[in-house]
């Protein structure tokens, strides 16, 4: 049963605050216990220009929350409403998350973006919510965040930022087998986003 | 009571128009915030104010009336009508606003909770077995800095206002509002213009005392609503001479 239910449980998810963006990198595996369900698969949505959100967890759970997310944002953008920072966002999603915790999403989401300064927020399936600085979730967490400790440094570049969680989840890719292909990383500023794909071999 | 052809029942149910396009109902219940005490808001660059004037009645003790009704932090409200129905809206704005900071973890804008407030009254237009609810409200606050005033009408109609009166005095008061209204005053001075506009709406120039008029305010560099208590009201009254 299990192994038929495709869960990205596996997964290397990276944020970095930088001094004027917010860096997010994924790996592109998505496993069904030991086997590799996709070899491309794309965990970094985006639910404005300059709000994103890294999945990790239930596929199924992850895309129904994503389009809550995206409703509620572009909803409250039309009618004129707030809220649209991310910190309202991630409190919103932190309180759906706890509500539902005897019968939980099971997901593990970090929400990241720009609005009057860049913002990272941790969630888990039981509601829980911390902002960070930087931070790794999902099955190669341990073997990334070595990585970012290493690295990071409070006023670390966008650009510096964007290496520095690409060479994260590389590691993990390297090290944890339920991570994998490559990574995507984008970098979110005042000004949007831009991807960036990462490959450790060129045949996929 | 005549059920002639005239009225052919149109002011009984409010679900119903008269052939005029008229809510009967809900015009009655204008009525019936033409008949409150007056009450005005005016709104600066650098904040906005809330007066609303009492009347003595003989053993009501009038220093515990209140007519200025905080709702959050950064929001204050104040009615014209119907005291019972205010407060129920009262208490709905208030648990707005709160459930706002629990699920957003932000203060409500002050556009938004006029909204869902103005979005109740408009359901007691339209729906059967209701009554419309016989108030105005302005309500006023400071949202990320910028002064914001509202009022809302019984039929769930509202506007922004930069000031703006209702009760039954409300020409009077408007009538000195438009004369006298300036943007660029401070906090101080929105006070005095809110008092004297209040003033003037009072009939034969008669003297208003500490005890007869309330007053909220929200300063655009504090963003936060609060009212001034009895002496600060004297003393902001005998200054004004």
């Amino acid at each position: 049963m299990e192994t038929k239910i495709k869960v990205l449980k596996g997964t290397t998810t990276v944020g970095i605050v930088a001094r004027d963006s917010v860096v997010l990198a994924a790996d592109r595996r998505a496993s069904a216990g030991f086997f590799v369900a996709n070899k491309m698969v794309r965990k970094i949505l985006y639910i404005t220009d300059k709000i994103g959100v890294t999945t990790a967890g239930s596929v199924a759970d992850l895309q129904f929350i994503y389009n809550i997310l995206k409703n509620l944002y572009h909803y409250n953008y039309v009618a004129g409403n707030r809220p649209t920072t991310v910190k309202a966002l991630a409190t919103y999603l932190a309180n759906l998350l706890s509500q539902n915790k005897y019968f939980p999403y099971v997901v593990q989401i970090l929400l990241g973006g720009f609005d009057n300064a860049p913002r990272l927020f941790n969630l888990d399936y039981f509601g829980d919510m911390t902002e960070e600085k930087y931070v790794a979730t999902g099955s190669g967490s341990p073997v990334a965040m070595g990585v970012l400790e290493d690295g990071y440094s409070e006023n670390i570049s966008g650009d510096e930022a964007m290496d520095l969680a690409a060479r994260a989840v590389l590691a993990a890719i390297k090290r944890d087998s339920y991570t994998g292909t490559g990574v995507i990383v984008t970098k979110i500023d005042p000004t949007g986003h831009v991807e960036k794909e990462v490959y450790p071999n060129k045949k996929i | 009571m005549a059920f002639g052809p005239a009225a052919m029942g149109y002011d009984r149910a409010i679900t119903i128009f008269s052939p005029d396009g008229d809510l009967y109902q809900v015009d009655y219940a204008f009525q019936a915030v033409k008949k409150g005490w007056t009450t005005l808001g005016v709104k600066t660059k650098k904040a906005v104010v809330i007066a609303g004037e009492k009347k003595r009645s003989m053993l009501v003790d009038i220093d515990s009336v209140e007519k200025i009704f905080l709702i959050d932090d950064h929001v204050g409200c104040s009615f014209a009508g119907l005291a019972s129905d205010g407060r129920i809206l009262i208490d709905y704005a208030r648990n707005s606003s709160l459930q706002h900071r629990l699920v957003y973890d932000e203060p409500i804008s002050i556009d938004y909770l006029t909204k869902l407030v103005a979005d109740v009254k408009q359901a007691y237009t339209q729906h059967g077995g209701v009554r419309p609810f016989g108030v105005s409200l302005i309500i006023g606050g400071v949202d990320k800095g910028v002064p914001k005033l509202f009022m809302t009408e019984p039929s769930g109609q509202y506007m922004p206002y930069l000031a703006v009166a209702i009760g039954e005095n409300y020409t009077t008061a408007t009538e000195y509002l438009q004369k006298n209204y300036k943007d660029d005053l401070d906090v101080e001075d929105t006070i005095a213009l809110a008092i004297n506009a209040l003033r003037s709406s009072r009939q034969g120039g008669e003297k208003i005392g500490p005890s007869e008029v309330e007053i909220g305010y929200a300063a655009a560099d504090t963003g936060i609503f609060r009212k001034l208590s009895l002496e600060e009201r004297a003393q902001i009254l005998q200054k004004l001479g």
